[in-house]
């Protein structure tokens, strides 16, 4: 038979992304923190100070993004809004993660009577819509940022600890614990040297997603008048508290709208990034 | 299938009862004074001992354990007591509010899915092709989109520039309702397109799809007989779970828009510290919510043929 | 010579710019047993998809032809080579059940396979299942179509994949591991009967396994992979009595036989 010729084929091949995503999602998710941070050194103009004859100016040079009805800088009271929002939401997330994974670990390793006690009263947490549950509850400690979290926080933690609770099973009898079991060392070793550290990615995912929700739902909370209060400058209730200039001053909502947008989703393009990397299930199924 | 929805009735009871009791106890460690409370809200003012005998009365001198079983009894009787505002029943003004809600959340929930389904099935089709950035970015928007901004910039557009809309209330006909829909439903089928997406893609991963390319059987066919069918299942499961951020997020939405439903009213009735309503509120919703879930699981089990022929433990 | 079944010529495939099979040539002719052995990783599994034009997305033939009686599989669109699966090419997978939608009855599922390709009534195409559940000594065969893939054993799964292979009468039957998963006593079964459609309709079968006693017994030709290359081909007779290569050695030591037959 003769000879044919050997077709060659080019294969593309997708590049992977994932590393230079990390990297400029993180630098922006750093940016919003140093912002909320040094937030007061950073604000052009004193975020609470009133001067009524500038009252509702529309965006200027001197007010990038206008004033309010009393005649406060928008950008400075945004600016100063970032510290509220980002640090309530980032505090709560890490309460309900710490609180939720410890409930998870207790379940899954001590099982028992304390796991089933746990597990069903999260079962009830969870039969609540969320949202519901944080309205009525911030509504009776009445008001305040920190109620807010409060509120949201008593209800979220479940997923927490079912999350960690299921990771703690799958890895309980694992062979390389049971033979630092038969090695000596105790419960509390156990725990902090080999659970934890297994379990820490799919809540680390969890809790990085949900920043962003959160934020939102402590401004949620802010808007209905149930987080915090004025004057502070928190997103939220500076939305709640410009609706009835919306006709002839939209930047009063605008700016903190477009605040709270461009932040979740900064938290959440790197929520999205880091579950990438770290569940390994999510990702090949993003990639193949 | 008769055995497990039995189980699953069992196992509502002692959630229902928790529901009660931490809806009880939530809105009994309010700082204030009930009776406090309802005397300043009507404007009557009392003597102690006239506000000692409405205590007891209501049974407030009572343990706390015996009150909750005393308002237990009542709820079961529909009866809640009565607003501190309005002084009428609360469970009758419950009643009388949900047909607005529901209304609201069914369109916003059709709403959904008609973008939502196509949207998820086509972005998962498209798998990393233009089309399927196209939509994952968008409802990336959504997604970071508070509700409470959406109906804003809503309102802003379509009722002051454009004038299109009613800017709210439900008594200016069936425009009035676009708006609320629209918001409730961006920001549910954000969220709902990417669960689509995964659970399509996820399907269009397990070996019997590359099984029936390898017996030449057409993708579209592939896609409709038997990925979207083994879809569908995991897809109603997940938009009844994402009706319970729907039934939060009309409280924000309805008292925005003066959506005259049970969201507006527990809103008002926070102002108002009128804790009876918002009992009420977090109760009835919560229900809801888990009556919602228990149809869909067992719909869920009455359609998956490897579960209704007890092949799978459940 | 006749023109060959299969026919592939110095074939290279990738996954993600990985090579996982080089420079790989075989022929088959009709009614021919072919049997691909190697350790697992080793690329088999692989020929026979590219051999359907069913690499998975990230895979591809970076180099060389692959022609089914004489057409090209390799540069052919996606809708003639959908042709070609069923009526002239068939596949019977380790895992028949998992390969079959898990929700849908198995009668439902041939009937479309079929339909897509012949216009036959639904009836007829029912006795050719039954026809050839009696072949393999299957007496249930109405239960069976009316069954849904979990509700049967996997020998059970195995056999209703040689008959979905079967029904459309192709000449080529593609096998990846089709006994691997099986006790032994159901794999010499499930073996005997790939052999009898052989025998009844002149399929030829490229049988992909780890498993050198099933090549013992089926094939006419064999072929040996090792780490994506072919490292020994040639007549059954020759590679297994006489092997060239060291790896082929370790293979024919190391595997039980299965020749009771």
């Amino acid at each position: 038979m003769e000879e044919k010729k050997i077709t060659v084929r080019k294969q593309k091949i997708k590049k992977d992304y994932t590393k230079i995503k990390l990297a400029v999602y993180g630098a922006l998710t750093l940016l919003l923190i140093l912002v909320a941070v040094f937030a007061p050194y950073i604000t052009p103009y004193d975020p609470y100070e009133q001067d009524l004859g500038n009252a509702l100016l529309a965006p200027c040079r001197e007010y990038l993004l206008g004033t309010d009805r009393y005649g406060r800088d928008m950008l400075s009271r945004v600016i100063m809004g970032a510290r509220s929002s980002i640090s309530s939401a980032v505090l709560l997330v890490v309460i309900i993660t710490v609180a939720g994974s410890i409930v998870g670990i207790l379940c899954g390793y001590c099982q028992g009577k304390l796991d089933s006690f746990l597990m069903r009263l999260s079962d009830i947490f969870l039969a609540f819509p969320g949202m519901v549950f944080a309205i009525a509850a911030a509504s009776v400690m009445s008001g305040g940022i920190m109620n807010a979290v409060a509120a949201l926080a008593f209800i979220s933690w479940p997923k927490y600890a079912r999350i960690a609770r299921s990771q703690v099973l799958t890895i309980k009898n694992a062979p390389y614990i049971s033979a630092a079991r038969l090695a000596g060392s105790g419960t509390g070793k156990i725990i902090l040297k080999h659970i934890v550290p297994n379990i820490a990615g799919p809540v680390i995912v969890t809790a990085v997603l949900d920043i962003g929700t959160m934020m939102m739902e402590i401004a949620g909370l802010s808007f209905l008048g149930l987080g915090a209060t004025p004057p502070t400058a928190e997103w939220g209730s500076m939305m709640s508290n410009g609706r009835s200039m919306l006709q002839t001053s939209p930047w009063v909502i605008l700016a903190p709208g477009c605040a709270i947008f461009l932040t979740v989703m900064v938290f959440n393009l790197l929520g999205d990034t880091v579950r990438d990397i770290l569940d390994p299930r999510q990702s090949r199924r993003n990639r193949s | 299938m008769k055995k497990y929805a039995i189980r699953r009735f069992i196992q509502l009871i002692p959630i229902l009862l928790g529901i009660t009791l931490l809806s009880f106890i939530l809105t009994n460690i309010g700082t204030t004074d009930v009776i406090d409370t309802m005397e300043s809200n009507q404007g009557v003012v009392m003597s102690e001992e006239e506000k000692d005998q409405l205590r007891q009365e209501i049974g407030l001198d009572k343990p706390l354990a015996q009150q909750y079983v005393i308002w237990l009894g009542n709820v079961l009787r529909g009866d809640m007591g009565e607003s501190f505002v309005s002084g009428k029943d609360v469970f009758d003004t419950f009643i009388s509010k949900l047909p607005a809600t529901i209304y609201l959340t069914v369109t916003s929930i059709f709403l959904t899915v008609l973008i939502s389904i196509p949207l998820g099935i086509l972005s998962a089709v498209k798998q990393n092709k233009f089309l399927d950035y196209l939509i994952r970015f968008l409802s990336f928007i959504g997604n970071s989109l508070p509700n409470f901004f959406v109906s804003l910039l809503l309102i802003y557009f379509f009722s002051l520039k454009l004038k299109l809309l009613p800017v709210m209330g439900n008594n200016s006909g069936w425009k009035s309702i676009i708006l609320p829909t629209l918001t409730l439903a961006i920001a549910m089928s954000s969220k709902y397109t990417r669960q689509v997406r995964a659970t399509v893609l996820e399907e269009l991963n397990k070996d019997y799809v590359q099984g029936a390319r390898a017996r030449g059987i057409r993708e579209n066919k592939i896609l409709t007989f038997s990925v979207l069918k083994a879809s569908m299942l995991t897809i109603v499961t997940l938009l009844a779970l994402s009706i319970g951020s729907l039934l939060g997020g009309t409280a924000i939405v309805e008292s925005i828009f003066m959506w005259d439903g049970v969201g507006k009213m527990a809103v008002d009735a926070i102002t108002m510290r009128d804790y009876p309503i918002i009992q009420a509120y977090v109760i009835w919703m919560a229900v809801i919510y888990v009556v919602v879930n228990l149809i869909t699981d067992l719909i869920y089990h009455y359609l998956d043929p490897r579960i209704r022929l007890g092949q799978e433990e459940a | 010579m006749t023109q060959p079944l299969l026919d592939m010529q110095h074939v290279d495939i990738s996954y993600g710019g990985k090579p996982v099979v080089q420079d790989l040539s075989l022929q088959m002719a009709p009614g021919e047993i072919l049997g691909i052995v190697g350790e697992s990783g080793s690329g088999k599994s692989t020929v026979l998809k590219a051999a359907m034009g069913l690499l998975e997305n990230s895979g591809a033939v970076t180099r060389g032809d692959i022609y089914y009686k004489g057409q090209n599989v390799t540069d052919s669109r996606e809708n003639e080579l959908r042709k070609l699966r069923g009526p002239e090419m068939g596949m019977i997978f380790q895992n028949t059940g998992a390969s079959m939608c898990p929700i849908r009855t198995i009668e439902d599922q041939l009937y479309e396979s079929v339909l897509e390709h012949e216009k036959i009534s639904r009836k007829e195409i029912k006795e050719r299942a039954l026809k050839l559940f009696e072949t393999m000594r299957l007496t249930d065969g109405e239960r069976i179509l009316k069954s849904y893939p979990f509700e049967l054993s996997g020998g059970m799964n195995q056999r209703v994949g040689i008959m979905m292979a079967m029904v459309p009468n192709p000449r080529l039957l593609l096998a990846d591991e089709p006994t691997s998963a099986l006790d032994v006593t159901v794999q010499a079964q499930v073996v005997k009967e790939m052999m009898k459609m052989r025998e009844l309709y002149g399929t030829a079968i490229a049988i992909v396994t780890h498993n050198i006693g099933v090549v013992e017994y089926m094939a006419d030709k064999v072929a040996v992979m090792y780490q994506g290359k072919l490292v020994e081909y040639g007549r059954k007779e020759d590679v297994i009595r006489h092997p060239r290569e060291p790896y082929t050695r370790k293979l024919i030591g190391a595997v039980p036989r299965l020749d009771r037959g």
